[in-house]
């Protein structure tokens, strides 16, 4: 059964006993149920280490969206270019292509899966993301693809990571203009500016950190160029109108969460009107598990 | 184990869940408490049974680089060498070092210039060993007849993070498995100052069971 704004508003006049509480108009209703909304949103987000918070805001919570970053940066504003219905960040993985420095591509044989030959030994291990790209000749070897070591300089090619698919060969190349690059793809932890000083815990390739500053989420470290994130977060809350009839609310929210959202608007209705028996009975019910 | 297991099982452990704030648990600090305990628990190993485990040594080839050499020298310098721990105050963490030039050989390592230069003097040493090799400050120095371009070696380095085919990601993080428990004890009390978590005492009876359990360190 559908929950609409105006279920909702029957429900916090039943909590807040209407015919005995102040008055609100619809317009002031909905200003304190967006600011209600807000709160409970970020009471959930407090307690996160429970799967009930995603359960609660499931038609909010986002995961797993990828953005292509510019220049380590992803807008957060409101409609922009980036991360366009941003409210809250949860995770953020950064990716970067680290480049083999100092080693090429020597070989690549006409076999499949096509394994190619480093001109030194790399600490490139099986199952790892690579970038390989300059190959000629041989060109089906360039592309993102995971590798199975053979040793430490020979590796064959595979395009998934649990190295059933080989990539066949076009071709005999040997030559010193193939590169090979690793994909680093690691969770980044929240930076503050306090913690900028640390030596010790300085933003790396493996262990990045990311900031929220400038309406922009800054992926570290700078040196770096990121080339995707993906991120977790929640997304733009739908706010309840009490005179809206046909959107369900239960597309967007748990029931629970619902009555939750409720108790929170009732505890402010209580503040706004300076009813203390109010604010007490709404708190009881939000401190209910 | 690789180092990010080991980092969120050692971070885990004092706060119940590797997410915090705590900038003592991020992983430049953890991973540097890491390698510390790591130097101190092969220290221990040596004093107490005069050998160290093979898994904590690592195999390294240090690069040659011709520009890098003095004109008309005897010896070969060797240059971006990661620090190696000291096991005592003679042994340090070299284990073998040889295979000069793709010849089977060992070199001898030694701890300074003056002692070379007594070796060098000495007329059973100077016939018994062909190459010397001195660590320090981030350089090898190697003494040999002939110039020598590449050989290998196995070390255990202050940090393993260092040497160039150490894959952070994949690698397991070259200690024996048995002595991580030890490391978490010296990491739990030593750095991160917190004592092990004591157990709510749940039985009305006027008997304290909340007593930290004993760790022999």
């Amino acid at each position: 059964m559908p929950l609409t704004g105006q279920d909702f508003d029957r429900i916090i006049d039943l909590k807040s006993d209407n015919a005995y509480s102040g008055y609100f108009d619809n317009a002031k209703k909905n200003r304190i149920i967006a600011e209600a909304t807000n709160k409970a949103i970020d009471l959930k987000i407090a307690t996160n280490d429970r799967i009930q918070t995603e359960s609660d805001l499931f038609g909010i919570y986002k995961s797993n969206i990828i953005y292509t970053p510019i220049t380590n940066t992803i807008s957060l504003i409101l409609g922009g270019a980036g991360i366009a219905d941003y409210f809250r960040m949860m995770n953020l993985k950064a990716q970067f292509i680290v480049p083999l420095t100092g080693n090429y591509i020597s070989e690549a044989l006409n076999s499949t899966p096509i394994r190619i030959t480093l001109n030194k030994k790399s600490n490139l291990r099986s199952k790892e993301n690579v970038i390989v790209s300059g190959v000629t000749v041989n060109t089906n070897a360039n592309g993102t693809r995971y590798v199975k070591m053979v040793n430490p300089s020979k590796y064959s090619l595979y395009s998934d990571v649990n190295l059933l698919n080989p990539i066949a060969s076009n071709g005999l190349y040997t030559g010193t203009v193939g590169t090979i690059s690793r994909v680093v793809y690691n969770s980044a932890k929240d930076m503050h500016s306090n913690r900028k000083f640390s030596k010790l815990n300085e933003p790396t390739v493996h262990n990045p950190k990311f900031e929220i500053a400038n309406g922009l989420v800054k992926v570290y470290p700078l040196t770096w160029v990121c080339s995707e994130v993906t991120v977790d977060y929640i997304s733009t809350p739908t706010y309840v109108d009490v005179d809206e009839g046909t959107i369900d609310l239960l597309q967007t929210y748990s029931s629970r969460f619902i009555y939750f959202l409720a108790d929170e608007v009732v505890k402010l209705f209580g503040e706004q009107s300076r009813d203390d028996g109010e604010i007490i009975n709404a708190n009881m019910e939000i401190s209910q598990p | 184990m690789t180092l990010p297991e080991l980092r969120e099982r050692v971070s885990s452990a004092p706060t119940g869940g590797y997410i915090t704030s705590d900038s003592r648990m991020d992983a430049g600090y953890i991973d540097n408490l890491i390698h510390s305990a790591r130097a101190f628990i092969a220290c221990e190993r040596w004093k107490q049974y005069g050998q160290v485990p093979p898994a904590y040594y690592q195999k390294f080839e240090p690069d040659f680089s011709k520009l890098a050499q003095e004109a008309g020298s005897c010896f070969t310098v060797f240059y971006d060498i990661p620090q190696i721990i000291a096991l005592d105050g003679r042994a340090s963490g070299i284990g073998f070092i040889g295979n000069l030039n793709g010849i089977a050989c060992q070199i001898r390592e030694v701890s300074s210039l003056g002692e070379f230069a007594s070796f060098q003097t000495d007329r059973i040493m100077k016939s018994g060993r062909k190459a010397y090799l001195i660590n320090g400050q981030g350089e090898f120095t190697v003494w040999f007849k002939d110039k020598i371009k590449s050989f290998q070696m196995e070390i255990i380095a202050a940090d393993p993070t260092l040497l160039p085919l150490y894959n952070v990601d994949y690698d397991d993080y070259p200690m024996d498995i048995s002595d991580i428990p030890k490391m978490e004890t010296y990491m739990l009390q030593g750095s991160f100052g917190l004592i092990y978590k004591t157990p709510i005492d749940r039985i009305n009876d006027s008997r304290d069971v909340t007593v930290p359990p004993q760790v022999n360190p």
